[in-house]
């Protein structure tokens, strides 16, 4: 609701207060009407303000393992929160890196300061920092719109291998040096996925399983490549 | 995957980093837990509908955080059984 609607609606209720009411209560009312005006401006400017803070419709939630800190990930942004939930404070995104929908987080095995986000059209972002900077972190990514990621750091000759499912591209994994995402393959038979986590259950094949949330419940597969 | 509700959506999955076995998989239809690697779910009574994220504290094996669509954050300290709205 725009602040002018309230106002225009106000001077129209006095108007027809005027007509209708003898003179002495004609001052009274008009004031009464101007404070039901000023009321409504100032209920209109707080939801504005309120929406400015408010974390919005909820995608990714990540606990931090070494301080217990929580982050989401929201339509609206990236939010980290200290105690537990109660609070949050928005992080500061680049504007080319701002997405309509921060969608999944995983956390670096190897330092909880550095975090990868997908993002619903702007492929993946990473903090090295603990989310005081950001950057693009797509090279090799076969789309922009990464629903989901996962970690795999099980193995500990390889402790840093990260996993993105695009939508309609399919499963992209890095590893190593982290220089480039390269497609694995189509992923889930159901390709709407919409988390994915790697677990530490041995698949007797020399590595472990990558379970994927989907539009039709939950598929496994194995992560051993 | 038998005690999920069959062709729902799931929104979110978190499993143990401690027990791999134990997993908590969020729908619109609710929370559910599973202690046999999804084998089977059960349906978490007191959680709230609508979980969008859920996510498990990698040093405290039975505290578990979820959010829901419109961005309400409950925690358990019971591995799920009771929720406690945090914001």
């Amino acid at each position: 609701m725009g602040i002018n609607q309230p106002t225009e609606r106000g001077l129209h209720t006095m108007t027809q207060m005027t007509k209708r009411t003898p003179g002495r209560w004609r001052r009274g009312l008009s004031i009464a009407a101007l404070a039901a005006v000023i009321a409504l401006t100032l209920v209109t400017l707080g939801e504005t303000a309120g929406m400015a803070h408010d974390i919005g419709h909820l995608h990714a939630l990540l606990v931090s393992p070494t301080d217990a800190g929580l982050w989401i990930g929201t339509h609206n942004g990236l939010y980290r929160s200290s105690d537990e939930g109660k609070t949050w404070q928005p992080l500061n995104i680049p504007s080319d890196l701002a997405a309509m929908d921060f969608m999944s987080f995983v956390q670096d095995p190897t330092n909880p300061k550095v975090l990868y986000v997908g993002t619903h059209n702007r492929g993946v972002v990473r903090t090295t920092d603990g989310g005081q900077t950001w950057a693009a972190f797509s090279t090799g990514l076969g789309g922009p719109d990464v629903h989901a990621m996962a970690v795999d750091g099980y193995n500990p000759a390889q402790p840093r291998r990260l996993y993105a499912f695009v939508m309609d591209k399919g499963l992209y994994r890095i590893l190593g040096d982290l220089t480039e995402w390269k497609r694995v393959d189509d992923g889930p038979s159901n390709p709407d996925v919409r988390a994915l986590q790697a677990v530490n259950i041995p698949t007797g094949m020399g590595g472990i399983f990558l379970y994927a949330a989907t539009s039709e419940g939950i598929f496994r597969g194995p992560d051993c490549f | 995957m038998g005690g999920l509700p069959a062709n729902k959506t799931v929104y979110s999955f978190a499993a143990s980093a401690t027990d791999p076995k134990i997993m908590f998989a969020g729908l619109r239809e609710g929370a559910f837990k599973s202690t046999d690697a999804g084998g089977s779910w059960k349906k978490l009574a007191t959680a709230p509908k609508d979980v969008a994220a859920i996510a498990i504290d990698p040093t405290e094996p039975d505290a578990v955080f979820l959010g829901t669509a419109n961005g309400k954050i409950f925690k358990s300290t019971d591995g799920g059984q009771t929720w406690r709205r945090q914001n």
